[in-house]
């Protein structure tokens, strides 16, 4: 079965320990992540996990089942990257000082849709929003410039077609319970 | 056929465990408010939750509990272990048998990761229990204080949940959360980790609400009509169904459900090594256990039916052999209140994911009374031939020594198949499991998924404070012995009749076989020199014999279940007697070997 690149996203409860739980999940079949991001949604205490990795579909149904396996999971599905909306975001500090550079480096952040978030003498961090190629690519061009660190954070995604949080646990209900 | 219905049983054993030693908790003492302590707490809320016997081990850690158990022996049992691997085992032993979660309780460190081998147990063989470990005071969490260990993230892996307490006011609620979980759904291991503190504090005891909503969780998915339907009419017709019973059946209490089904619809079936006993061996239609080393029909014709019915089963790869060939030809119907059991290692074309009681309920109407006999006669030539290759020759042997499947048998006469058998883990767990012929169901508690050695003397503790009214064999390897040896001082202390056999081949018995098969008879580290096990026995308290002879085995066997309190029988066995049939390593489950 084609290997591809596949997302999944989970509505979990916000404990301690839960993390650990999913990513044993892929841990012991020997799956690396590509990303993880961890956030909490529009509803308090309900985090969504958002799971970037390569593998067969397969492998992707099985893993959402043990996530689903999780007591705290509320809900896991796999997603492909045409029923999504995603992006990343990437900081780089690009060591420049010579003025001239400094002035064509801010001419190609412009180009790029990137934004300045702060410059001194010795360094000038820049702020990319995007694809995970896009944010590479600009990458190698700001390596032309100087040294450049580089940190990328995982995807975030929503998706056109999957459950929606007030599906799985109507906020009527919520109300009721509490 | 005698064949106990599962509710009578329960109730039998309930009462007569609850009998001596616990009083139903008197609901109106603990309404009002009341401040207690911590560790108060964690013994209410095990007496609220009909907790008669706990299976454990002090420490400093858990100390304070302790200290409550002491004043409230009245009304909870406490069994002072030796190991406390074999409080996790007894905990399991205990609720196999009533269906209800098994408790031990354990301290901090090295008490916790003694656990870690029956939680890991409990969960691949489906087997609630809950255990509670002491842990140092939350302000030294992290500190690699004494005897502290990361418990939650050693446990994680082997539990179906786990929870650290270190607030008083927690316990109530983590309680109530924990005992649901472990017995709702598809049972596990849930374990509760609390801080000294914790059990110290006061908290308002306000009472307990047991079976607590846990939104994230929803245990028992309903029957989808739509799949019953389908399922209904894959089998209406079907020409060669075969249907596939595991422990799932056991659960849910579906052993009538399962032998109607078979009757009604003509359906030959088979159990795998967990769901022995939900049938009867002698029904017609039994054909007997699935897996490496069960009946030669039930696996050869895996690769024949056209419709295989899968109820409560996981399809473990010692049922399979080689996944991706087993029953190819065939249309699968998988019948699992686990979703992630389906499609997990055999494709299915109908799944109903929902619990087995309530999908054979809603399935049988529908299913049209019909026969399959020419279907039926080929399991039976089966039968014939396993027979002529291999029981016969097991069952009525020549050898000087006594073979391990004549003793199972002539221990299956005498009990009248009525017994709760407790194997162990290699060569004598699958004579038994094969050998046995149960006549009453919820008569098997081994260790099926993890194949742990030593799993079978606590665990039939367990089972002895399950079912006081129950003879309760274990049927220990020489191996498998000293594994948990340390327990035969538990088991002398409580006096509970606990029928030990010892099968002695002084080798590790299917490490040997496989050495001889697989390896050339290079019998690397498999030969044992072995004590004296009567004599250690003797000096635990507990009588015993040692039996070589085939003619005396039949009085050894009934002196053993004569005898008040428990007993060791060791029946010194053949060397290097093999178990057939087998499917080799890397085989598919139809290329089961006879010979």
């Amino acid at each position: 079965m084609q290997v591809k690149k596949l997302t999944i996203s989970a509505y979990t409860e916000n404990v301690v320990g839960l993390l650990n739980q999913i990513t044993l999940v892929f841990t012991r079949r020997h799956l690396n992540i590509d990303s993880l991001n961890v956030s909490e949604t529009e509803r308090k205490g309900i985090s969504r996990f958002t799971i970037a990795l390569t593998t067969t579909e397969a492998m992707a149904n099985k893993v959402v089942q043990q996530l689903n396996k999780i007591i705290e999971v509320i809900h896991a599905e796999y997603h492909e990257d045409s029923n999504l909306i995603y992006n990343q975001i990437a900081l780089y500090k690009v060591s420049i000082s010579d003025a001239k550079k400094v002035q064509s480096l801010d001419s190609i952040v412009r180009q790029n849709g990137a934004t300045i978030l702060s410059q001194t003498e010795e360094y000038t961090v820049i702020q990319n929003i995007g694809h995970r190629r896009i944010l590479e690519a600009f990458l190698t061009i700001l390596q032309d410039y100087g040294e450049t660190e580089f940190v990328r954070s995982g995807r975030v995604a929503l998706t056109t077609d999957g459950i929606r949080l007030n599906e799985l646990l109507p906020a009527e209900e919520e109300a009721h319970l509490s | 056929m005698e064949f106990k219905s599962n509710t009578t049983m329960e109730k039998e054993s309930l009462t007569s465990t609850a009998k001596d030693v616990y009083h139903q908790p008197t609901a109106q003492k603990f309404k009002e408010v009341e401040t207690i302590s911590g560790a108060e707490a964690i013994v209410r809320c095990l007496i609220e939750e009909g907790v008669d016997v706990l299976f454990g081990y002090p420490g400093g850690a858990i100390m304070p509990v302790y200290d409550e158990l002491y004043k409230y022996q009245d009304q909870l049992n406490h069994i002072l272990v030796r190991h406390e691997q074999g409080a996790g085992h007894a905990a399991q032993g205990y609720a196999r048998i009533t269906r209800r979660p098994g408790v031990s309780i354990v301290t901090s460190g090295p008490g916790a990761t003694n656990l870690v081998t029956p939680l890991g147990d409990a969960l691949m063989d489906s087997t609630p229990i809950v255990c509670i470990s002491g842990q140092v005071p939350a302000h030294l969490l992290g500190t690699d204080a004494f005897q502290e260990t990361d418990v939650i993230g050693v446990t994680t892996a082997v539990t179906k949940w786990n929870y650290q307490i270190t607030k008083a006011s927690e316990i109530p609620e983590v309680f109530a959360k924990a005992f649901y979980i472990a017995n709702s759904g598809r049972p596990g291991p849930v374990m509760i980790d609390i801080t000294k503190n914790a059990q110290f504090e006061e908290l308002e005891w306000k009472g307990y609400q047991p079976n607590p909503v846990v939104r994230s969780y929803k245990p028992k998915p309903a029957v989808k009509m739509n799949r019953i339907e389908e399922a209904a009419e894959l089998l209406n017709s079907a020409e060669r169904p075969f249907m596939l019973v595991g422990h799932g059946v056991l659960i849910s209490k579906a052993q009538e459900e399962v032998m109607s089904l078979m009757e009604k619809a003509g359906i030959p079936a088979a159990c795998t090594l967990q769901g022995l006993s939900a049938v009867p061996k002698e029904h017609p239609m039994y054909m007997g256990m699935l897996g490496m080393h069960g009946n030669y029909g039930p696996n050869l014709l895996s690769s024949e039916c056209d419709v295989l019915l899968a109820v409560g089963m996981r399809f473990d790869d010692r049922v399979t052999g080689v996944a991706s060939t087993y029953a190819t030809q065939a249309k699968v119907i998988h019948i699992e209140i686990d979703p992630s059991e389906i499609d997990k290692i055999i494709p299915t074309t109908v799944a109903v994911n929902a619990d087995a009681k309530e999908a054979l309920q809603a399935l049988l109407p529908l299913i049209k009374t019909n026969t399959h006999d020419d279907w039926v006669a080929r399991f039976k030539a089966c039968e014939i031939e396993e027979y002529e290759k291999v029981i016969g020759p097991d069952l009525f042997a020549n050898t000087e020594g006594m073979k391990m499947p004549e003793v199972i048998k002539c221990l299956s006469d005498l009990t009248k198949g009525e017994a709760i058998i407790v194997p162990d883990v290699g060569q004598h767990q699958m004579a038994a499991g094969r050998y046995y012929e149960y006549t009453s169901t919820d008569g098997w508690v081994t260790s099926g998924g993890l194949g742990t050695m030593g799993f079978a003397m606590p665990a039939a503790l367990g089972c002895a404070f399950a079912a006081p009214d129950r003879d309760v064999v274990a049927i220990i390897g020489d191996g498998c012995f000293q594994m948990c040896i340390q327990e035969l001082g538990t088991i002398s202390q409580t006096k509970l009749p606990v029928k030990m056999i010892i099968l002695n081949n002084s080798f590790l018995g299917m490490v040997r076989q496989w050495q001889e098969l697989f390896f050339d008879r290079r019998y690397s580290f498999t030969e044992l020199q072995n004590p004296d096990f009567i004599t250690i026995a003797k000096g635990y308290g507990i009588d015993g014999k040692t039996v070589k002879e085939r003619a005396n085995l039949e009085q050894a066997l009934q002196d053993m279940l004569d005898h008040e309190g428990p007993y060791v029988l060791e029946l010194i066995v053949e060397k290097e007697h093999n178990v057939f049939p087998m499917v080799p390593a890397g085989c598919g489950a139809s290329e089961m070997r006879l010979e």
